[in-house]
């Protein structure tokens, strides 16, 4: 009787789970709002809008972020917004210095297919109170790079733009490459034991060359030595270029407040180690991407040295 | 059979709540449309006003408060105006972009830098212009707020990082925005202007001090706490009217956070309580300072004093040749003397008096005939400089002309209200 009650009583139990809930209903339209409204002519931004939508949006599906939204951010860091004039100014300096050279050396489809998706321009730095130091660029998994500090940008100042904005935009982008498609091991190796991943930031520009490193900020580790590599070698004129070869070929010492030459003691003949790893990135682009380094580089020496920023602006105040 | 029973109950609890429906909906319309008609409203709202809105900033709820003008308009430009110690007291105008978002609920970010960083300065982590400090935190306020509750009149909004309250307040059609700002101004002077006195809020019998109005940061103190080591900080805006506390000060489970300033401006009234703000009484402020009071020599005198004053300079032109510049009240630690000192081109004389506090807002200047070799030399050569000297030694009233800010007095003799004159610190 009992195992006939047992049965009975989990057979109901059965159907009471399998009918009680039944009552899903159908799905109704989407709660959001799909009609895509264009832009609006009577926006105070109507006009920058419109130059986004069409060098950007449309040609390399690309949202380039100057209305900051900060949950696009890190949270951890205070940061605020570009101004206006600024974001304009950045827009078409970052197509005139990398989007337009990439697609002049290596082909149209070149940033179409490998461009991020996300150009996030912060007004400020981002500090790290603990080490002292700030961010000027961030590429987050191919897809966004943000560019910060803009708010001080000062187009009259090529060398602040270049490490500032320009350097770290052409660091980032060698990230997101890299990522795509691995660089050689071998690199890895070069200046393994010199790496100082938590405190790069104390050692001095001079000292790092001299170990082999293009900055200071290359020494921190490998991957980071292996696109400062490339993007100083972009950005840099023939004579800051050498001046960094000049460095690294002796040793250095402080004296007072300033590094003075000295005899060189480190082991490491840092010129020869900068080359050999310019080398190496030169081959990998070119064997990887197809890409010219030193073409890319005389097409942004160029341009960098021809900045007409009125000439660049009017292409968006003619909208 | 236990087991038996053990089945029997929880089909009972299944029975009664398995086929819990879903509620009815609480919400006439779904999370995202409600969230967009807000954000529409909201937009309309602070559009609607055609001269804008003040703005009752406070960048944290640590911090003093300062005010701004904005007006949004359709384009999505707002424009700002503001005027404190971070701008350099001028009056500075600024234009930024501002968008509704559907972020912690209906968000109002103004999302690019004004070219003069008239609101985000408050909101770089880099310090402004003079600090080194490199903690990226700057001054610690908001760009982006939370609306809260927004009316025609009154918006109610939310820092989204540093989560203090901020205010907007429909602005009057007619008002002049640089004159809203010399209001501001005009009551922050005649509250705090080169003021050293402490307030004293007054709740029926009690009197809690309260310390660094100057710094819009009072420190006040409970009855029977120690100043040293007691006491809460409440930071304050000045308003047109007075002033408004960030969060009010609980006495006996009575809030008191805005104060007007009375028509006599002897007091702060708190407008949603009976208490009040108030400075210390003059004659015992005056009289437990030894510092320099200078005599305001452009203020309003009474007419004799002001006649023998006008005498005493023409006559010091005439004779001297030179200017009689400045006249103070100097305590003289070495004779003990309270002086009456002048400055006459560079020179300088002194003649002794005794200050005596004589109670009920009364003190008394006590010439007592002697003075240096300037001071002595001015009288024999100046008989109009002797008059003068004998005119201050009397009784005199002293009053405030603003209670709450004790850098000015007001003393006017007791028998005679033609003389009467001004000092400040």
């Amino acid at each position: 009787m009992n195992k006939t009650l047992k049965y009975i009583t989990l057979f109901v139990l059965s159907l009471i789970s399998l009918v009680a809930c039944n009552d899903n209903e159908m799905l109704g339209p989407t709660i959001f709002d799909t009609v895509n409204h264009g832009l609006d002519s009577s926006s105070y931004s109507f006009k920058f809008d419109s130059y986004l939508n069409d060098n950007y949006l449309k040609p390399y599906n690309l949202y380039f972020i100057y209305k900051m939204e900060d949950k696009g951010t890190d949270m951890n860091y205070n940061l605020v917004p570009p101004t206006f004039d600024n974001a304009q100014k950045m827009a078409v300096l970052v197509k005139y210095l990398w989007f337009d050279v990439y697609t002049k050396i290596v082909g149209t489809d070149f940033m179409k297919t490998n461009s991020p998706r996300i150009i996030q321009l912060i007004g400020s730095p981002a500090y790290n109170p603990v080490n002292g130091t700030m961010l000027l660029g961030l590429a987050e998994g191919g897809l966004k790079i943000s560019l910060f500090r803009v708010n001080d940008l000062n187009t009259s100042d090529i060398i602040t733009m270049n490490e500032y904005y320009f350097k770290t935009m052409h660091h980032e982008f060698a990230h997101i490459l890299h990522q795509k498609k691995t660089y050689p091991k071998e690199f890895n190796l070069i200046s393994y034991a010199n790496y100082e991943p938590f405190s790069w930031q104390d050692r001095d520009e001079k000292v790092a060359q001299s170990l082999g490193f293009v900055s200071p900020y290359a020494g921190s580790q490998t991957r980071e030595d292996f696109v400062e590599t490339i993007a100083n070698y972009i950005v840099k004129t023939d004579a800051q270029w050498n001046t960094i070869l000049s460095n690294a070929s002796q040793g250095w010492v402080l004296s007072g407040n300033t590094y003075i030459p000295t005899a060189d003691t480190d082991g490491v003949d840092g010129r020869a180690v900068i080359l050999q790893k310019l080398a190496i990135c030169k081959t990998w682009l070119n064997d990887s991407w197809n890409i010219d380094l030193d073409a890319l580089r005389q097409e942004v020496q160029t341009r960098q040295a021809n900045i007409n920023m009125n000439q660049l602006l009017s292409s968006i105040n003619n909208y | 059979m236990k087991f038996v029973n053990s089945i029997i109950y929880l089909c009972l609890v299944l029975l009664t709540v398995s086929c819990t429906f879903e509620e009815p909906n609480l919400f006439s319309e779904t999370a995202a449309n409600r969230i967009e008609n807000a954000k529409k409203d909201y937009n309309n709202v602070l559009c609607s006003s055609s001269n804008g809105w003040v703005m009752d900033y406070f960048p944290n709820p640590t911090t003093e408060g300062y005010t701004f003008l904005v007006k949004f308009n359709t384009s999505g430009a707002a424009f700002i105006t503001g005027k404190n110690k971070y701008l350099s007291n001028k009056l500075t105008t600024d234009t930024c972009m501002f968008q509704l978002i559907a972020d912690d609920g209906p968000v109002l970010t103004f999302n690019t830098y004004g070219k003069n960083g008239v609101l985000h300065l408050f909101a770089n982590p880099v310090d402004p212009a003079g600090t080194s400090n490199l903690d990226g935190i700057g001054l610690g306020g908001d760009y982006e707020f939370i609306v809260i509750k927004a009316t025609a009149t009154e918006v109610k909004l939310k820092g989204k990082k540093w989560g203090a309250y901020v205010y907007l307040h429909k602005l009057d059609d007619n008002q002049v925005w640089s004159q809203y700002f010399d209001l501001l101004d005009n009551m922050n002077n005649t509250l705090f202007a080169n003021s050293k006195n402490i307030l004293n809020l007054i709740v029926k019998t009690d009197t809690m001090p309260s310390y660094y109005g100057t710094t819009h940061i009072f420190k006040i103190i409970k009855n029977g706490q120690d100043p040293l080591v007691d006491g809460a900080y409440y930071p304050f805006i000045i308003t047109t009217t007075g002033l408004r506390l960030y969060s009010s000060y609980n006495s006996n489970n009575t809030d008191f956070q805005t104060f007007v300033l009375s028509d006599d401006k002897q007091k702060l009234n708190c407008k949603e309580a009976d208490g009040y703000l108030t400075g210390p009484n003059p004659e015992k402020y005056y009289m437990s300072s030894t510092v320099t009071w200078n005599f305001l020599l452009t203020s309003p005198m009474g007419t004799k004093f002001d006649s023998i004053y006008q005498k005493v300079v023409a006559d010091c032109q005439s004779v001297f040749k030179l200017k009689l510049s400045n006249l103070y009240f100097k305590y003289n630690a070495t004779t003990k003397f309270y002086n009456l000192q002048f400055k006459l081109g560079t020179i300088i004389g002194n003649f002794d008096y005794v200050r005596s506090d004589l109670g009920n807002n009364k003190v008394n200047f006590k010439y007592n005939g002697t003075a240096d070799k300037n001071g002595l030399n001015l009288i024999s050569k100046i008989n109009s400089s002797q008059i003068l000297v004998n005119f201050i030694s009397q009784n005199y009233v002293i009053s405030a002309d603003c209670g709450l800010n004790l850098s000015v007095l007001k003393l006017t003799a007791e028998t005679d209200s033609t003389i009467s004159f001004y000092i400040s610190l």
